[in-house]
C-alpha cells in the first residue's frame, strides 16, 4: 500500500529532474492490474455458484473453445453449455455492467460536484427512474402483448427527465455558476417526482410488491437481451467520462481556478453529468435502484490507492464491476432458492466493508 | 508597451459596483501594486481581468480586446495566485503544479515530456524539489503559497496577477515570495500586478501603486506619491506615519492617536499629528 498518490506524473517529474535516477515502480499498472484482476477472479467466484453445479475445468475449456480458433473438446454436456451461456454468464456480465456504470458515475459525479456524498442517484434520476418504472407497472403495456419490455424504456426515460428537469430548475435558479444550487433543484425534483411515483403505488396497490421489487434492484436476465440493451450506452457513457479524468482533476480546484487555467466548467460539468447520466439510466432500467455501490466503491479506491481521477474512475468501474458481481453471488445463494434483491446486499455488505477499509486506512480522514 | 489596458471598466453585482468606471494602464514588466481598503473592489477587479467577471467597458491585454480571446488564450496570458486558493488535500504538490499547464493541453489530452520538463524546471526554481510528492495537506502555510505560485508560473502566461499572495506568511516568507516576484519581473520581464494590504511591503516592491476606493481608481504612480499621510487617512480612514527608509522607500506605520492613560479624552486631531510626523520624517 502506498503511502504517496500514485500518479504517475510525480515519478516522471522526479525523473525530469534528477535523470540518473532509476525508474521508480510505476503503482498505477500495479493498481490496474489489480483491478482487473479482482474483476475476473468476480466472474470466475459467480461462474462456479449457483443451484445447478458447473465444472470448473468443464468451464474453463468451453470459455476457451469460444474463442475463434482454439478447439479443447467439450468440457460441459449440452445442458450445462445452455446454463453457463444462456443463464449465467448474461447475469454476470450484467450485473459488471451495472456495478462499473454505477461507481464510475458516482466518482464522476462526486467530482463534477466537488461533492463526496454525490451519487449517481443525484439530480432526480432515482426519482425519475422509479415514476417511469411505476407507471410502467401500473399502467404499461402488458409484457406479453408488446414486442419489447416497456419497463426499462420508462425508467430509462423518467431517469432523463427527472435530470433534465433538475437542470433546467437548476439553471433558471442561476446554478451555473453554484454547484448546490443544482443538487438543491434536484433534490426539489426529486421529491416532486417521489411524491407522484408514491400516488401512483397508492392508487394501484397491487402493484406494491412489484414496484417494491424493481426499487430495491434486481439482476435478472432472459438470455443476452438487457446486456445488449444497455450495452451501447454503457459503452458511450465510460468512454466519455473516462476521456475527462484529467479534467476533473482540474476541477477539483474549484470552478474560479479551473477557469483561469483554460476550462470553461460549465460545459466540461454538463458534458460529464450528462454521460454518467446516460449509463446509469441504462443500469437502472435493466436493475433498478442498486444503491450505496456509487458511494463506496469511489471511496474506498480514494482510500487505498489514491485520489486523481486518473485512477479514481478506472478503478471503480473494474472494481464496481467485481463488487456487485459477488453480491449478485451473495444474493443468489444467501437464501437460496430464493433470491434476495440485490440492494440489500449491497448495503448489507457494502456498509461493514466500507467501514473496515476507513478504519485501516485514515489517511483520508483529517 | 501596455499589457493591460483598462478602459472605463465597470463591474457590477446587481445594482451596485464593485469596479467603477474604472481607467488604468499597466505597463508591460512592471509590478504594480493595486491597494485599497477591503471591499474597495480589488479583487473584483482582477477577477474581471481573467474574465471571471462579467464588466462592462474595455478590457485588452497586449493590446488584444478581452472579448476576442477565449478562455483558453486568456488562461495563456494571464496567471493568478488567488486570494483563497481551493487545495484538493490529498493531491501531490508535482500533480497540482501540473495544473498549471492545462492551458497547453488539449481539451481530452494529457501532459506531454515538455510540460512535465516547464514543471520540473519552475519546482527546480523555487526550490520546492524535496517535497514534489508531497499532498497538499501536509505542507505549511508558506509552503502551500510557493506551490501555488509554482501553479501559476506554470502557466508560462505574460502578466501574472496575485490576490494578497503574502496574507497568510510571516514576515520572512513575506520577503522571500515577494523577493521571487520580483525577481521574475525583473528577469523575466514578467508583468505583475499584486493586490495587496501590507503597505509599506507594496511600496518596497512596486514600481508604482494603483489606489482604489469605492471600485474606482483615485490614485496611480510611484510609492511614494501615492503612500501619503492625507491619502491613507482618507480612504483607509486610519491614522499612519509615513517616513522615508535610508534607501528612498516608504514606511507606513499605523499610529494611536493617543496615549492609554488619555482614553478617554477620544479622538485627537490625528491630522496635526499626522503633518508633524511627516514633516519629522522629511526633516
Ligand atoms: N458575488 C458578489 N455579490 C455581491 N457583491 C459582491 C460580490 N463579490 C464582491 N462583492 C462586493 O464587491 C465589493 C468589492 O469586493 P472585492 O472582493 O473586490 O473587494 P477587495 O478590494 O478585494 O476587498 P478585500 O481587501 O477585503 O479582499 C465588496 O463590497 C463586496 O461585498
Ligand atoms: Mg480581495
Amino acid at each position: 500500500m502506498s503511502e504517496q498518490p500514485t500518479r504517475v506524473t510525480v515519478e516522471a517529474i522526479v525523473r525530469a529532474d534528477a535523470p540518473a535516477r532509476p525508474a521508480p515502480a510505476r503503482l498505477r499498472r500495479r493498481w490496474l492490474a489489480a483491478g482487473v484482476a479482482s474483476l475476473a477472479s468476480a466472474m470466475v467466484v459467480a461462474i462456479a455458484f449457483g443451484p445447478a453445479g458447473l465444472p470448473v475445468g468443464g468451464v474453463i475449456s468451453e470459455l476457451v473453445s469460444a474463442l475463434p480458433g482454439i478447439e479443447v473438446g467439450d468440457g460441459l454436456s449440452d445442458r450445462q453449455a445452455g446454463i453457463l451461456w444462456q443463464i449465467r454468464l448474461p447475469r454476470i456480465v450484467l450485473g459488471a455492467l451495472v456495478g462499473g456504470m454505477l461507481a464510475m458515475s458516482g466518482a464522476a459525479y462526486q467530482g463534477v460536484f466537488r461533492n463526496p456524498l454525490a451519487d449517481p442517484y443525484l439530480l432526480g434520476v432515482a426519482a425519475g427512474a422509479g415514476l417511469g418504472a411505476t407507471l410502467a407497472i401500473a399502467y404499461g403495456p402488458n409484457s406479453t402483448t408488446w414486442a419489447v419490455d416497456a419497463l426499462p424504456l420508462f425508467a430509462f426515460a423518467g431517469a432523463f427527465i427527472g435530470v433534465a428537469l433538475a437542470w433546467a430548475v437548476g439553471h433558471t435558479a442561476g446554478a451555473s455558476r453554484n454547484v448546490a444550487t443544482l443538487i438543491l433543484a434536484g433534490v426539489a425534483v426529486a421529491a416532486f417526482l417521489t411524491a407522484i411515483q408514491t400516488f401512483v403505488q397508492q392508487r394501484e396497490s397491487d402493484t406494491l410488491r412489484t414496484v417494491y421489487g424493481w426499487i430495491l434492484g434486481r439482476l435478472s436476465t432472459s438470455g443476452w437481451h438487457e446486456v445488449l440493451l444497455i450495452l451501447p450506452y454503457v459503452t458511450i457513457s465510460a468512454v466519455v467520462v473516462l476521456l475527462h479524468r484529467r479534467l476533473l482533476d482540474v476541477l477539483s480546484v474549484g470552478d474560479d481556478e479551473a477557469g483561469t487555467l483554460g476550462i470553461r466548467t460549465t460545459r466540461v460539468r454538463l458534458v460529464v453529468v450528462a454521460a454518467a447520466t446516460l449509463g446509469t439510466a441504462a443500469a437502472v432500467a435493466v436493475s433498478g435502484l442498486i444503491g450505496f455501490v456509487g458511494i463506496i466503491v469511489p471511496h474506498a479506491v480514494r482510500l487505498v490507492a489514491g485520489t486523481s481521477y486518473r485512477i479514481v474512475l478506472p478503478l471503480s468501474l473494474l472494481l464496481g464491476a467485481a463488487f456487485l458481481v459477488l453480491a449478485d453471488v451473495a444474493a443468489r445463494s444467501i437464501a437460496s432458492p430464493a433470491e434476495l434483491p440485490i440492494g440489500v446486499i449491497t448495503a448489507f455488505f457494502g456498509a461493514p466493508f466500507f467501514a473496515v477499509v476507513l478504519r485501516t486506512n485514515r489517511r483520508l480522514v483529517q | 508597451m501596455i499589457a493591460i489596458s483598462l478602459s472605463n471598466v465597470t463591474v457590477s453585482f446587481g445594482d451596485f459596483d464593485a469596479v467603477d468606471d474604472l481607467t488604468a494602464e499597466i505597463p508591460a514588466g512592471q509590478w504594480v501594486g493595486l491597494i485599497g481598503p477591503n471591499g474597495a473592489g480589488k479583487t473584483s477587479l482582477l477577477r474581471a481581468v481573467l474574465g471571471l467577471l462579467p464588466h462592462s467597458g474595455r478590457i485588452s491585454l497586449d493590446g488584444t480586446d478581452h472579448a476576442a480571446l477565449t478562455r483558453r488564450d486568456l488562461s495563456r496570458q494571464v496567471a493568478l495566485v488567488p486570494q483563497t486558493p481551493v487545495c484538493p488535500p490529498e493531491m501531490a504538490v508535482a500533480d497540482y503544479v501540473l495544473l498549471g499547464r492545462t492551458p497547453y493541453i488539449s481539451y481530452l489530452g494529457t501532459e506531454t515530456v515538455h510540460d512535465i520538463e516547464v514543471v520540473a524546471a519552475i519546482i527546480d526554481r523555487l526550490d520546492l524539489g524535496h517535497f514534489v510528492r508531497r499532498p497538499l495537506r501536509t505542507l505549511s502555510g508558506g509552503e502551500l503559497q510557493r506551490v501555488v505560485l509554482a501553479r501559476a508560473l506554470a502557466q508560462q502566461a505574460p502578466v501574472l496577477l496575485l490576490d494578497e499572495p503574502t496574507s497568510a506568511l510571516d514576515v520572512g516568507h513575506q520577503q522571500q515570495v515577494l523577493e521571487l516576484v520580483d525577481e521574475l519581473c525583473r528577469h523575466d520581464g514578467l508583468t505583475v500586478v499584486a493586490a495587496m494590504h501590507d503597505l509599506t511591503l507594496a511600496g518596497q516592491f512596486a514600481d508604482r501603486l494603483l489606489l482604489m476606493s469605492n471600485g474606482r481608481s483615485v490614485a496611480m504612480g510611484p510609492p511614494a506619491d501615492v503612500l501619503t499621510e492625507h491619502t491613507i487617512s482618507e480612504h483607509y480612514g486610519a491614522s499612519v506615519r509615513v517616513l522615508r527608509d535610508e534607501c528612498g522607500g516608504v514606511v507606513v506605520v499605523p499610529t494611536r492617536a493617543h496615549t492609554r492613560g488619555s482614553a478617554d479624552t477620544g479622538l485627537t486631531d490625528d491630522t496635526g499629528l499626522a503633518d508633524e510626523a511627516s514633516a519629522d520624517a522629511r526633516g
